[in-house]
């Protein structure tokens, strides 16, 4: 927004009245600010890093003066004539397909002529023209599966909404995307709202339906503003409403706002919040494709399975993954691969090096997946394989430095915070779960534990009510299935082998490498559990000490002299 | 449909579960007339599949088993996980003659009071004037709730999500005209001074 003021101001000061539009993201999320120059005359040219300097030295330099600043070129766009490095040139770009990604970035989201002109309800314009029927036939032999995680057929369902006998049919975006580390949803709507609301319109023109619904967290604001926008221009263009391009279908969309509770996710939970009770799942079946909103009929698709549609009905196979990639790497981002793109592959484009221990696949309901197992395609088939779940899409890579305990104890709080209550096993048994690993990471563990919690952990995926605590124990079974050892260093050694949890470890000076002169870490703590000797060598109090890691940092690093080390029980 | 090799005659829109107790087959659970699929302990194996005996619709044809191996671990397990949430104060309690948890026990061999996991919250918490709901001993089994619908108030209810789930008296909680029907259902909701 900074960036986006002195733009403004500097494009004022030149006397122009070259518009600055809010573009949409891109997936290189590491070297934001992002700004895009479209200037006549050269290839859109992308600027990564942005500081108020160079945004000066864009409009001076480049738009008045022809001089594109080619030292803070990030990329082209595109590929050009100039011969200019473009996105597709990247690692990334390289193994990178876009389908739902093609328009993000590209577009101003605000802006529904820039997204009409890059073929924008195209695929609506020409389905109209043809029957519901043959356009479902068409999606069930593209493959097309549901995006939210599990991977079910999606003309399966609708068929069966289809079949169904109602007055009334109604279809839901489920866009309440709430796993830790998880954006790729967000990114959509965000960036390309027409794609969404276009894969609606074919949806409900395809299933009968003549409301819908985007269930869309309250926590997403931008995304909501965005789509309200959408809206309002898609009915003044008569994209959305009565009689749509004049055909016979017609369809009203609007917005509603989840109060931020996870395990609305879940489809008869959605269901329920949307009906103004509690966000409390039931039993399926019947599945709401037979009854759902208000007893009707309804569809509920996530936002990545909608946005394959227009793709799918031009004729192509929705054959890629969206992943939003983070955790302890140089180049976090959203990519958008090809189903079958190793994991490795993917976490190179991170940049992940040799510190790489983990990937964590599919947030809270998803899987660890070690180094081993890095090399297996990623696609819904091969997955099950393994035990693990493609879940939302979220790839968190985790280093050395990570402990895989501790990393399954925080997937596990949030679900635990999360659950409904409902059931016993969701509700008691992720809490007993949540003790044993509280326990362990505090060094309190016992023999016997894993072997509980193991039991536990199947019990709760057997016996939970919905698939929030059925897939509730996967980080904690697939972490004891590949890092059992680590889960044993904390019982009966008491230690930490990444160092990371708190109660096992004790921060240390070597005295040997303390500058007497510097007192920075002794500035930056926070309890004043350091203090200096009469040889000024600066010593920790471990009683004191609150193993907060403001120290380590603050030690310069010609020096190096505070370590993190095992403590000695 | 066969419930453990025993045939069963089915009424339409019957539960696997009350097909089973209009037969006199008992399967573990909790709940009142109403089924919520909360308690866990009715799951039984129908076909390969784990399913909750409560929600699960009865179909001629089905064939149900309620004592697999399977099966057995998970009521055991569903019974311990609220057993711990569950205080035992069994002398005070007003369904200590007729307690679910122990007619379990009896039925799964298992042995009273386990602790295989360490007790969870107790609190107490005043819902109006001097009634009082324990939620160590709470069993979130929801007869109270649908006792109270069924005079007619409505006004009970759960509030809260995950381990702070709690009962909740809706609207003014002095609209609650104590008919007391809430008490004589359960040992978890005691008046102030008993």
């Amino acid at each position: 927004m900074q960036i986006k003021a002195c733009l403004e101001t500097e494009i004022a000061a030149a006397k122009q009245n070259w518009p600055v539009l809010e573009g949409g993201c891109l997936g290189h999320c590491y070297a934001e600010p992002l700004v895009l120059v479209h200037n006549p005359g050269f290839p859109d040219l992308l600027y990564g890093f942005v500081n108020e300097g160079l945004a000066r030295r864009l409009i001076k330099d480049y738009l008045l003066e022809g001089d594109p600043c080619l030292e803070y070129l990030l990329a082209a766009v595109e590929e050009n004539e100039l011969g200019l490095p473009s996105l597709q040139d990247f690692p990334r770009g390289q193994l990178e397909k876009r389908i739902l990604l093609a328009r993000c970035g590209q577009i101003a989201p605000g802006e529904i002529r820039q997204a009409l002109a890059r073929g924008a309800y195209a695929a609506l314009a020409s389905a109209l023209e043809q029957k519901p029927e043959d356009l479902l036939n068409l999606v069930a032999k593209s493959g097309l599966r549901g995006r939210g995680g599990a991977g079910f057929p999606a003309a399966r369902k609708w068929q069966v909404c289809r079949q169904t006998q109602a007055a009334e049919r109604y279809l839901i975006c489920n866009a309440d995307e709430g796993d830790p580390g998880a954006f790729m949803d967000r990114s959509l709507l965000e960036s390309d709202p027409h794609l969404l609301l276009e894969g609606m319109l074919l949806a409900a023109y395809i299933i009968g339906a003549k409301t819908g619904f985007i269930y869309v967290r309250a926590e997403y604001p931008l995304a909501i503003a965005r789509l309200q926008t959408a809206l309002k221009q898609a009915q003044e263009l008569n994209l959305l409403g009565e009689n749509i391009l004049g055909s016979n279908f017609s369809f009203k969309l609007q917005i509603f706002q989840g109060a931020g509770a996870f395990v609305c996710g879940e489809e008869t939970a959605l269901l329920a919040s949307m009906q103004g009770y509690a966000g409390l799942p039931s039993p399926r079946p019947p599945h709401p494709a037979e009854t759902g909103y208000l007893g009707q009929p309804t569809v509920i698709n996530n936002v990545k399975t909608l946005c394959f549609l227009p793709s799918v009905l031009a004729g192509n196979k929705p054959d890629t993954l969206l992943l939003a990639l983070a955790g302890q790497i140089p180049n976090p981002g959203l990519l958008e691969v090809p189903l079958g793109t190793s994991l490795s592959e993917i976490i190179q484009i991170g940049g992940s090096g040799q510190d790489f221990k983990a990937v964590q696949l599919g947030g809270p309901s998803g899987s660890c997946l070690p180094r081993e197992l890095l090399n297996l395609p990623l696609d819904y088939e091969t997955l099950q394989t393994t035990g693990a779940i493609m879940g939302s899409g979220g790839v968190i890579v985790l280093n050395q430095q990570d402990c895989m305990v501790e990393t399954a104890r925080y997937f596990l709080e949030f679900t635990q915070q999360e659950s409904c209550g409902k059931c016993s096993f969701c509700r008691l048994g992720t809490q007993q779960m949540l003790n044993i690993l509280n326990r362990i990471v505090q060094g309190e563990g016992q023999k016997g534990d894993l072997e509980l919690l193991q039991e536990l952990a199947e019990g709760v995926k057997l016996g939970s009510l919905c698939n929030l605590g059925k897939t509730a124990p996967n980080p904690v079974l697939s972490s004891l299935k590949h890092f059992r050892s680590e889960y044993l260093a904390h019982i009966e050694k008491k230690q930490c082998p990444a160092l990371a949890c708190s109660a096992l470890i004790e921060y240390y000076i070597l005295p040997e490498r303390c500058e007497r002169s510097c007192d920075i870490c002794l500035g930056k703590c926070p309890v004043e559990a350091i203090f200096s000797n009469e040889q000024r060598i600066k010593v920790i109090d471990p009683d004191k000490c609150i193993k907060c890691d403001s120290c380590l940092p603050a030690c310069p690093p010609q020096y190096q002299a505070i370590i993190k080390r095992p403590k000695y029980i | 449909m066969l419930i453990d090799g025993q045939k069963v005659p089915v009424q339409p829109g019957q539960t696997i579960l009350e097909a089973a107790l209009t037969n006199q087959i008992f399967i573990p659970h909790l709940c009142g007339s109403k089924h919520l699929g909360g308690c866990r302990l009715c799951l039984v194996q129908v076909g390969s599949k784990i399913k909750a005996a409560c929600t699960q619709k009865a179909e001629p044809g089905l064939v149900v088993q309620t004592r697999t191996p399977q099966v057995n671990k998970l009521v055991k397990m569903a019974w311990e996980l609220l057993v711990a949430s569950h205080q035992m104060r069994c002398a005070e309690c007003s369904q200590a003659a007729d307690c679910q948890l122990k007619k379990i026990a009896r039925l799964h061999s298992l042995p009273l009071p386990t602790r295989t996991f360490p007790a969870l919250s107790q609190e107490k918490i005043t819902l109006s004037g001097d009634l009082i709901w324990l939620k160590g001993q709470c069993l979130f089994c929801g007869k109270c709730i649908e006792q109270c619908q069924q005079v007619g108030q409505g006004i009970l209810g759960m509030a809260g999500k995950g381990e702070k789930r709690r009962l909740a008296l809706w609207l003014n909680p002095n609209s609650c005209r104590d008919c007391q029907k809430c008490l004589g259902l359960c040992g978890a909701l005691v008046k102030a001074g008993n």
